[in-house]
């Protein structure tokens, strides 16, 4: 998913789930500053390079994917962008060790990392809240990949149609050209380039078929690397218009108007009002359709939505000591947390694709009772 | 590409000149040794192809493909092994049918990169054409030692270049959001 989605729509979900227009604009500002927090980035802004949610083209060229760099790749991507839908998943029929391992990460909605992310987003600030809501929104759009690279599990072939209304059906062959931008009307996309080797970065995520899962209008079939040559139905407007009710419900968990989070439950009562607007806007056949999710949330709100801008609270986190108070201080911690949290359920998994991490609340924990000896110390002195 | 590749891909380069000169003062030497790591290089990447296949590729989509890359490749290294034992017509016959294969593929290369309008449709079209007239070059002195040693030496040299010359290239993939 893109900008459209993560700042406009989590806008408008918010707004609609309960949040303030205020409170919802820092919720989808954090949403998509998922998207922008590169090492690049922190580094900048001095800021902990771990809280880092997405890696630049150059940090990834920069990579090797000997075991290190390749823990690295995955602790981001899976966390943010490919959360692991079952982590206990069996591969139907036999298989190494090695490739199950990769097959449990492949990405999908409704899965126990999806609910305990809500979980953790509940009580917590909205920097966290934002971050889960991309989390979910991704588990949607990025189905059927994993965030590690991986050919035998990210690859495709030439067997990928885009599906129309009128029933009709297109083969899409993808160019290779990265700096060419695409264009739905002609059919013309940008994937990245065959490699045989399975580690090699071009197999990440969904990058053998581009952009296709971040376009809403989007209906495709093809033949994933990992489902013994059964094809599978890409919806994107269906899936699209779930993780919009999906991220109303789970708000609303949040917010403390439900009492449990269950999956696969939308807030299809909430959306029902709104559901032919949303669903026209996710079908309009463009790549970008901020216009359009804007439009649909100043709507909604009677209030203008900022654009998103990536110096909004910089300046407020360099210029004081007090950085764990800041908005990106909180959006840092929540970030770390998130990833901690992932990467150890992989790691408990039996897998070492995303290596391991401190568990972030323990330690936490025990700074908060270090620190309170401390003080019953400094009082009986 | 990584720092660390660079420097790799430079290093490499620079091991193939040092071949091409010791291969031109000392011919039988550096022929033999030339042999020798083409066909273990060639092995390894054929066997690790293969053991990929059974461990990894065998139930993906389009397996097969690693499966006939590793064993062209094996293939490969145990026919450049074998080499050793031929008259030099076989070499050149098999020099002259790599350097034309790899210049097709390098012209073709050069037809996409014009197609997608890139800048790069020249340099693999200077590339494709250089190793053609190599490969053809090999092919019309066929019965010559003395160019054989001469035509080993230029691939080298100008492998090598290229080699560093891409190490210094900036590199572009897809960025997934």
């Amino acid at each position: 998913m893109q900008i459209d989605f993560h700042y406009y729509a989590t806008y408008a979900a918010a707004y609609i789930a309960g949040y303030s227009p205020k409170e919802a604009v820092d919720i989808a500002y954090s949403a998509f500053a998922v998207d922008v927090c590169s090492a690049q980035l922190l580094t900048k802004l001095g800021a902990p390079i771990v809280a880092a949610t997405t890696q630049l083209q150059m940090e990834l060229m920069e990579h090797h994917t000997d075991i290190v760099g390749l823990q690295n790749i995955t602790r981001i991507w899976s966390s943010f962008h490919f959360l692991p839908r079952d982590l206990k998943a069996e591969y139907n029929g036999k298989c190494t060790k090695k490739y199950l391992r990769k097959y449990r990460l492949i990405c999908g909605p409704n899965g126990e990392l999806v609910r305990d992310t809500i979980e953790n987003a509940k009580g917590s600030t909205l920097q966290a809240i934002g971050i889960a809501m991309h989390v979910l929104a991704d588990t949607w759009a990025h189905m059927y990949f994993a965030g590690t690279p991986s050919l035998v599990i990210n690859n495709t072939d030439k067997h990928l149609f885009e599906l129309f209304p009128d029933g009709s059906e297109k083969r899409i062959a993808f160019k290779h050209n990265p700096v060419a931008a695409d264009k739905p009307d002609e059919g013309a996309y940008t994937a990245s380039i065959y490699q045989s080797n399975e580690n090699n970065i071009m197999n990440l995520g969904h990058g053998r078929i581009g952009h296709l899962p971040d376009y809403g209008y989007c209906v495709y079939k093809y033949l994933p690397a990992w489902n013994d040559y059964k094809e599978v139905i890409k919806d994107n407007p269906s899936d699209y218009n779930k993780a919009f009710r999906q991220m109303v419900y789970a708000l609303q968990y949040i917010r403390g108007d439900r009492d449990t989070f269950s999956l696969d439950t939308y807030a299809e009562e909430e959306v029902a009002p709104y559901a032919d607007e949303i669903d026209k806007v996710i079908r309009t056949r463009k790549i970008l359709i901020c216009d359009e999710w804007k439009a649909f949330g100043e709507k909604l709100t009677n209030e203008t939505i900022e654009d998103f801008d990536i110096k909004k609270y910089q300046s407020e986190y360099m210029d004081t000591s007090d950085k764990s108070n800041t908005f990106l201080g909180k959006f840092f911690d929540a970030s770390i947390r998130h990833k901690s949290m992932v990467t150890n359920r992989i790691y408990k998994s039996g897998s070492k694709l995303a290596g391991i991490s401190i568990e972030q609340d323990r330690t936490k924990a025990t700074l908060e009772m270090v620190k309170n000896t401390l003080k019953v110390g400094d009082d009986n002195v | 590409m990584s720092k660390m590749r660079r420097v790799k891909e430079i290093l490499v380069g620079l091991l193939m000149i040092l071949m091409a000169i010791i291969f031109f003062v000392s011919p039988t030497t550096g022929y033999i040794a030339v042999i020798v790591v083409l066909s273990v290089i060639f092995i390894i990447i054929g066997l690790k192809k293969l053991w990929f296949f059974l461990t990894m590729a065998s139930r993906m989509v389009g397996g097969r493909r690693v499966l006939y890359e590793g064993l062209l490749i094996l293939d490969l290294g145990f026919f450049t092994a074998g080499i050793n034992f031929v008259p030099t017509v076989y070499v050149m016959i098999y020099l002259g049918t790599a350097y034309v294969f790899a210049g097709a593929i390098d012209i073709l290369n050069a037809i996409d990169a014009k197609k997608l309008e890139s800048s790069r449709f020249k340099g693999k079209l200077i590339i494709g054409a250089i190793n053609i007239i190599i490969g053809i070059l090999c092919f019309v002195f066929l019965t010559k030692n003395d160019f054989l040693v001469f035509i080993i030496c230029l691939g080298l040299i100008y492998n090598a270049i290229v080699r560093i010359a891409n190490a210094f290239r900036k590199h572009a993939m897809v960025y997934i959001q």
